[in-house]
């Protein structure tokens, strides 16, 4: 089986040849993003938001809030002209190289509802209002999720994408930043709304949410989710992996704030959690492996690191079915 | 009097500012101590809440907004306890390491300690090592507090334990570092005085550290 054939045999819940790493199994497209959601260089974004980009990654610039007051925010959010996004172009150019029939075309979706309240009015003040005024925020997920569906299907027509990514982070490595029963009645039914124009045009929804989330995970797999991204070792990882054998595929696995994380990991300790993630999640048969390897220039996938070779190799020699 | 201790406590944990204030007000109207109000009503308060948030009862949001009823609390007493200089418990500079700008946990840390009394100076985000220096020879604090919720930025309390030691400024000052990568034997190995994984523990880690006591959080 090549990685294409082997991803939809696991999909399936069939028993995979061999359990992918996300590196291989993949083309990644992140120009839809970096026009409809998140500059990749930094910058404002369609919103007006602005982004710094770091070593690590990028964010919405810290203290700089649009409006602290959601009840204010139909003042000051416009959302963008998807048909002026220039997404097809984006796609064009992206998928100039792709090879359809060995590898899976995973387009990213960033930024989901809870990050972009975030990104308008920064996180303590989103967190807030999910509690002080929930119904000016399910306002604003009601409007904000029509944008995103649009852009979906924006991407869905111009990509043509076997995975839709969709990343909010909402939760910390001990626990849900809100209460399931306010992402529930808050954030769920825009979330619901989204998952479904995905699925319904036969792309598969692969939800993103680092931290110990393991609470809405059922949630995620009852409105149509097929995969769950960035598992983190703060989960049941194991309970979960086969609790959902055949329904959901979980990619993730590393340590990503432990020594294997560390700028200063050796060769051999970078060895050693991958082959536990090997031995520990591979045999479930449901799993992508997902590292997360940095240094001091940010994420070794990005930036090179010369730890990369010997990590893939031995995820490769290390038996895991 | 017991009865607005409980009233104020319960506002607090409910994360009901006007009710905090309102029953801070009362509080003091019936005479009694800030550091009274403080030792009965709002340290219990968290205390109760780190239990919760350590059971999963409770989520980040619950203790945000018990944070700014406390502080709406504090806001109340403060015209008071400054009028007693020295009724501060000790003064903690605290910021996030440079090339971090995760403020989220420090934040909360922050309204905890200020809500136990401690005088905080906030030094924000992405702090270089010199401003951290700068800022313990200018406050002269008791306590010096770093986060970093980055592995990549780890290296930067390194750096901070190291500059503080070439500067002849480590014996003046306790060190505190915390943040999700940061683990106490990370702490031991760099001779940081202690390491605390969470808001609660933090202010009784800061605790210990201004009384000079080894604590359950030394390093
Ligand atoms: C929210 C969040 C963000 C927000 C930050 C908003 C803000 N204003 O702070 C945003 C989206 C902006 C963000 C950006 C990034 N993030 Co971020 N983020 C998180 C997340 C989900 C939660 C962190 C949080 O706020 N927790 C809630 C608070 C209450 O908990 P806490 O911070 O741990 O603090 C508690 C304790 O640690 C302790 N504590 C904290 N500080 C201190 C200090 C002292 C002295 C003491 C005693 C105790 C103490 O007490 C606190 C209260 O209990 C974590 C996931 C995680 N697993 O933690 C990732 C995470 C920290 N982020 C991560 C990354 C990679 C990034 C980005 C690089 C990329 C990205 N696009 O996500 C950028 C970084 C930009 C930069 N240079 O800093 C990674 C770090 C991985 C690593 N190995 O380093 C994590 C772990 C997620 C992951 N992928 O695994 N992030």
């Amino acid at each position: 089986m090549n990685q294409r054939e082997n991803f939809f045999a696991m999909l399936e819940g069939r028993k995979p040849e061999f359990i992918p790493n996300i590196m291989e199994v993949y083309k990644i497209c992140i120009f839809g993003a970096d026009r409809a959601d998140q500059p990749l260089v930094g910058g404002l974004d369609a919103f007006g938001v602005n982004w710094v980009v770091t070593k690590e990654g990028e964010m919405p610039e810290p203290n700089r809030f649009m409006f602290e007051d959601i009840a204010d925010w139909k003042e000051y959010v416009h959302f963008p002209d998807v048909d002026a996004l220039g997404i097809e172009e984006a796609a064009k150019i992206e998928l100039a190289d792709v090879n359809r029939d060995e590898v899976i075309v995973n387009v990213y979706s960033p930024t989901g509802l809870f990050e972009r309240l975030a990104a308008f009015m920064g996180f303590e003040n989103a967190l807030c209002s999910l509690v002080e005024d929930p119904e000016s925020c399910q306002e604003f997920f009601e409007a904000f999720a029509d944008y995103k569906i649009a852009c979906m299907n924006r991407f869905i027509d111009a990509f043509q994408p076997d995975v839709i990514t969709y990343f909010d982070d909402l939760a910390t490595a001990n626990g849900l930043f809100m209460s399931p029963a306010v992402y529930r009645s808050v954030i769920k039914p825009s979330h619901k709304r989204i998952i479904e124009a995905v699925t319904s045009r036969g792309v598969i929804f692969n939800q993103h949410t680092c931290g110990k989330c393991e609470k809405i995970i059922e949630d995620y797999v009852e409105m149509g989710a097929k995969m769950w991204s960035s598992a983190q070792v703060s989960n049941d990882l194991d309970g979960i992996l086969e609790k959902y054998q055949g329904r959901l595929i979980v990619e993730g696995g590393w340590d990503s704030s432990g020594p294997a994380s560390y700028n200063d990991a050796t060769v051999e300790d970078i060895i050693a959690e991958t082959v536990r993630c090997a031995k520990q999640y591979g045999p479930k048969g449901n799993f992508i492996f997902l590292p997360t390897l940095l240094n001091e220039n940010g994420n070794a996938i990005f930036v090179g690191d010369p730890r990369l070779a010997p990590m893939i190799e031995a995820w490769h020699t290390v038996d895991k079915l | 009097m017991e009865k607005v201790f409980a009233e104020l406590q319960e506002a607090i944990e409910n994360g009901e500012t006007q009710a905090a204030m309102d029953k801070t007000k009362d509080a003091l109207k019936l005479g009694l101590r800030t550091d009274k109000i403080i030792q009965t009503a709002i340290n219990p308060a968290f205390k109760d809440l780190g239990q919760k948030m350590f059971d999963g009862e409770i989520y980040v949001t619950d203790v945000l907004m018990a944070s700014r009823a406390a502080h709406a609390a504090m806001y109340v007493m403060e015209p008071i306890i400054s009028r007693f200089s020295g009724a501060t418990k000790g003064i903690v500079a605290i910021g996030t390491v440079a090339g971090d700008l995760h403020d989220i946990g420090k934040n909360l840390v922050i309204m905890m300690l200020q809500g136990s009394g401690y005088t905080v100076i906030d030094l924000g985000i992405d702090v270089p090592v010199e401003t951290f220096i700068d800022a313990v020879r200018t406050h002269k604090p008791d306590v010096l507090a770093l986060s970093s919720l980055l592995t990549t930025t780890l290296p930067e309390l390194d750096n901070l334990m190291e500059a503080l030691v070439q500067q002849g400024l480590r014996s003046q000052v306790k060190v505190i570092v915390g943040g999700a990568p940061v683990t106490a034997e990370y702490a031991g190995r760099i001779k940081a005085d202690a390491y605390a994984n969470d808001l609660f523990e933090a202010t009784e880690a800061v605790g210990d550290l201004v009384k000079n006591r080894i604590g359950k959080y030394a390093v």
